[in-house]
C-alpha cells in the first residue's frame, strides 16, 4: 500500500528547519535552517559526524527534542500536515503509527523490565485498537518476517536474553508493527559487529521494499549509505552542505566537505603498501563548537578551498545539475550575509 | 615500514591460553560452573619495525591477547618473548626493577580517550607519570621531555596545563599516545585507538601513528575491529574468531585473497563506500557460538560455507601455505 503523497509527490517536506538549545553556556544551533523533502518509498541517507544535527534533525520530526531544546522555525509537512504545529495529543498518534524510529543502541531503547511480547504488543493494542491476543499474533508474525526462530517463545523472554543483533531485530519489528509510511533509523548498526551489520542492512532493505516505506539513514558512515540510500543528505554543524542522489554523490561530489569526507577514511578495496609515504588525506582542525559557529560558511576555517567571502557569506543551496543541491560559494557566488 | 621486509622478531606469542572462571553465585558461596576460553592457544610474531593487526568481532579475544601478553590480566598459560627474553616469565616473577623495564618498552595506547585520562590531572602530570615512575631521566629533564613529547603528536606547549575536558576526542588521543611514548619504548599496543574518533580526524590519528613509527622505529600491535582502518596502517593481519586465530598473512594478500571462509565473509561485510561495488549479499548467518561451550572441531563450522564431516571433529592447525601466509582451515578456499 502506497501512502498517500502530499505535494509534488513528496511524503515529507522539511523547510528551514531550525532547533536551538538554550544551555547556561550560551545557544547551541544545533540545527541551522535546513530542507530537504523525500518521495515515498525513498530511503535518504543523512551523513555527518557528531555534532553536525542528524540525529537531531530526525528527532524533530517526531518532535522528541530533549530538553532543553527547541524548533525555533521552519515547516515539517508530514503527508501534507505540518508536524510542528500539532498538539503533544496529535503527535502520539503520529509517533510509531505513521513514523517510526529505529535507535542507534538497541540495549537501551528496549525496556529491560517488560518482555518482548508486552513491549510489542502494546503498540498495537494502542494504535490500532486491536485485542491483546491479536496484537500477540501480529508481534509473533513480525518477529518471523525479521528473521527470529521460534518467535512465540521470544515473545515470552526479555531484552537480557537476546544478543545485540536479535535486540536490534526486535527493534526493527517494533517499528514496522503499525506498516509506518516513514521509518527513521539512527546508526542503526553502529554498536554491531560487521558480519551482524551487513545482515541487519539487508534486513531493513529487504523489508523497506516490501511494505513501500520511506526510510531516513542516519549515520556517520559513507560505507553504509552507500550500500543502501537512494539519495544522500551531507551535514555539517548543522547545515546541509550537499544534497544528490548516491551515486551522484560518490561520482561527482562538489561540496569541499563531502570530497574530504570521501578522501581522507581509508579504504578497504585499495592498497596502501607501495609507497611507504603514504598518507591519508586530512581535514585539519576540529568540528567547531556550535555556541559559537563559525562566520559564514561553517566548514570555512577547515575548506582547503576557502575564498575571503566565504568567512562572511552564508551560501545557500544550489542547484548544479537535476537535483543536486551545493551549498558552497564557488558553485553559486551568492548567498546571505551573516 | 610499509614496503620493506623486516625480518627479527620483536615479540614472539607462543601458545597462549586464558580461561576465565564462569562462577554461579549461590548464598553460600560461588561455585565454578564453566571455563570461558577467550583465548586459545594463541600464537604469533611480530618482526621488528612491523605493524600487526589483530582483527575480529567483539568477544573474539583481540584485546585479551593484548592484555594477556602484558600480563594487564594473568594469562593461565603461554609465553611471551620480547627481544628474546621471557616477559611473562620476568612478571610472574614479579621483581620491580625487571617488571619496569619491560613495561618501558612495552606500552599501551587504549581505546577511549575519555575515558583514560584521569579527569583530574592536568596534561602534564598525565605525561609526566611515566617519567615519575621508571625515573629514567634525572628530574631536571622532565620539562623538558614533557614539551618534546607534546610537539612530536602535534599538541602546543600550552596544552601542557590544561585538563583532558578542555579538549576534543582527537586532541585526548594525542595524549594518550604521548604517555605512552614517554618511556620511549620499542613497542606500542594500540587497541582500537580511532574507534572513538570523529572520522574527519582519524586520519589525523592514523597518519600520527605512522609518522611516529618511522621516527621512533617504532613496532606496533594494532588492535580493531575496523578494517579500513587496518588495510591502510597495517603491514600483516592475524584475524581472529572465538579465542583462536584463523589466518595470518600480508594485508594486500588478505584483503584480496583471503583462505579463510571465516576471514572472506568478515571482509565481504564491510559496506564499501562506493555505491557501484556496495552492493552484496552477505554471506554469513547466524551469530557468534558463546565462548563458553564452543563448537566442537574447527569453532566456525556451524557457520562456514565449506564446512566439511571432519570439521566438527578435529580441530585444524594453523599452518603456512606459502609467502608467510598461514590458515587454520581443513578445506581452504
Amino acid at each position: 500500500m502506497v501512502p498517500a503523497a502530499g505535494n509534488n509527490g513528496r511524503l515529507l517536506e522539511v523547510k528551514d528547519l531550525r532547533i536551538h538549545f538554550y544551555t547556561g553556556s550560551g545557544i547551541v544551533k544545533a540545527v541551522d535552517g535546513i530542507s530537504y523533502g523525500l518521495k515515498p518509498g525513498q530511503t535518504l541517507g543523512v551523513v555527518g559526524e557528531s555534532g553536525s544535527g542528524k540525529t537531531i534533525s530526525s528527532l524533530a520530526l517526531l518532535r522528541l527534542i530533549p530538553r532543553p531544546g527547541k524548533i525555533i522555525s521552519g515547516k515539517i509537512l508530514f503527508e501534507d500536515e505540518d508536524l510542528t504545529a500539532k498538539t503533544e495529543t496529535e503527535m502520539i498518534a503520529v509517533r510509531g503509527k505513521k513514523i517510526a524510529m529505529i535507535f542507534q543502541n538497541p540495549a537501551y531503547s528496549l525496556n529491560p523490565i517488560y518482555s518482548i511480547g508486552a513491549q510489542l504488543g502494546e503498540i498495537l493494542v494502542w494504535h490500532e485498537k486491536v485485542s491483546q491476543k491479536a496484537a500477540q499474533e501480529r508481534a509473533a508474525e513480525l518477529l518471523q518476517l525479521v528473521g527470529i526462530a521460534d518467535p512465540v517463545s521470544r515473545l515470552r523472554q526479555f531484552p537480557h536474553e537476546l544478543s545485540g543483533g536479535m535486540k536490534q531485530r526486535v527493534c526493527i519489528a517494533r517499528a514496522l508493527l503499525c506498516n509506518p509510511a516513514l521509518v527513521l533509523a539512527d546508526e542503526p548498526t553502529t554498536n554491531l559487529d560487521v558480519t551482524i551489520q551487513a545482515q541487519i542492512l539487508d534486513l531493513l532493505m529487504e523489508l523497506k521494499n516490501r511494505f513501500h516505506m520511506a526510510m531516513i539513514l542516519v549515520t556517520h558512515d559513507m560505507g553504509v549509505v552507500a550500500r543502501t540510500a537512494d539519495r544522500i543528505v551531507v551535514m555539517y554543524a548543522g547545515r546541509i552542505c550537499e544534497e544528490a542522489n548516491t551515486k551522484v554523490i560518490f561520482r561527482d561530489p562538489r561540496h569541499p566537505y563531502t570530497k574530504a569526507l570521501l578522501e581522507t577514511m581509508p579504504r578497504v578495496d585499495q592498497s596502501y603498501t607501495a609507497d611507504s609515504r603514504n598518507r591519508l588525506v586530512v581535514i585539519p582542525g576540529r568540528i567547531p563548537n556550535l555556541v559559537d559557529p563559525p562566520t559564514g560558511c561553517r566548514f570555512h576555517p577547515r575548506c582547503a578551498v576557502a575564498m575571503e567571502e566565504c568567512s562572511t557569506i552564508l551560501p545557500e543551496p544550489v542547484d548544479v545539475a537535476g537535483g543536486h543541491t551545493v551549498s558552497c560559494l564557488k558553485y553559486s557566488g551568492g548567498g546571505t550575509a551573516s | 615500514m610499509k614496503g620493506s621486509q623486516p625480518s627479527v622478531n620483536l615479540l614472539r606469542i607462543e601458545q597462549l591460553v586464558k580461561l576465565y572462571p564462569m562462577l554461579r553465585r549461590g548464598i553460600f558461596g560461588s561455585k565454578q560452573v564453566g571455563l570461558v576460553r577467550a583465548i586459545d592457544n594463541v600464537s604469533f610474531e611480530i618482526r621488528k619495525g612491523e605493524t600487526l593487526a589483530l582483527v575480529g568481532e567483539s568477544g573474539c579475544g583481540k584485546t585479551t591477547t593484548a592484555r594477556s601478553m602484558l600480563y594487564l590480566t594473568t594469562p593461565t598459560s603461554g609465553r611471551a618473548y620480547f627481544d628474546g627474553v621471557d616477559i611473562l616469565d620476568v612478571f610472574r616473577r614479579g621483581n620491580r626493577a625487571e617488571v619496569l623495564s619491560i613495561r618501558r618498552q612495552l606500552q599501551y595506547v587504549f581505546q577511549d580517550p575519555y575515558l583514560s585520562l584521569n579527569p583530574r590531572w592536568s596534561i602534564a602530570e598525565t605525561i609526566m607519570e611515566p617519567l615519575r615512575v621508571h625515573q629514567h631521566l634525572p628530574k631536571s629533564a622532565w620539562e623538558g621531555r614533557l614539551m618534546e613529547l607534546l610537539e612530536l603528536v602535534g599538541l602546543e606547549r600550552y596544552h601542557a596545563w590544561r585538563y583532558p575536558h578542555e579538549f576534543s576526542g582527537g586532541q585526548r588521543q594525542r595524549v594518550g599516545i604521548a604517555r605512552a611514548l614517554a618511556g620511549e619504548p620499542k613497542f606500542l599496543i594500540c587497541d582500537e585507538p580511532v574507534s572513538s574518533l570523529d572520522v574527519s580526524v582519524r586520519a589525523q590519528i592514523l597518519n600520527l601513528l605512522l609518522d611516529l613509527q618511522e621516527r621512533l622505529e617504532l613496532t606496533y600491535l594494532y588492535i580493531s575491529h575496523d578494517l579500513s582502518s587496518v588495510r591502510f596502517i597495517s603491514d600483516r593481519v592475524a584475524v581472529m574468531y572465538l579465542g583462536k586465530i584463523v589466518e595470518i598473512a600480508d594485508v594486500d594478500e588478505l584483503f584480496t585473497h583471503p583462505v579463510h571462509h571465516y576471514s572472506y565473509a568478515l571482509l565481504a561485510a564491510i559496506p564499501v563506500p562506493d555505491p557501484e561495488t556496495a552492493v552484496r549479499p552477505s554471506v554469513l548467518i547466524g551469530e557468534v557460538p558463546s565462548a563458553l561451550n564452543p563448537p566442537s572441531g574447527c569453532r566456525f563450522h556451524p557457520r562456514c560455507m565449506g564446512a566439511l564431516p571432519k570439521c566438527s571433529e578435529e580441530e585444524p592447525p594453523l599452518l603456512p601455505i606459502g609467502g608467510g601466509h598461514l590458515v587454520a582451515c581443513h578445506n581452504p578456499r
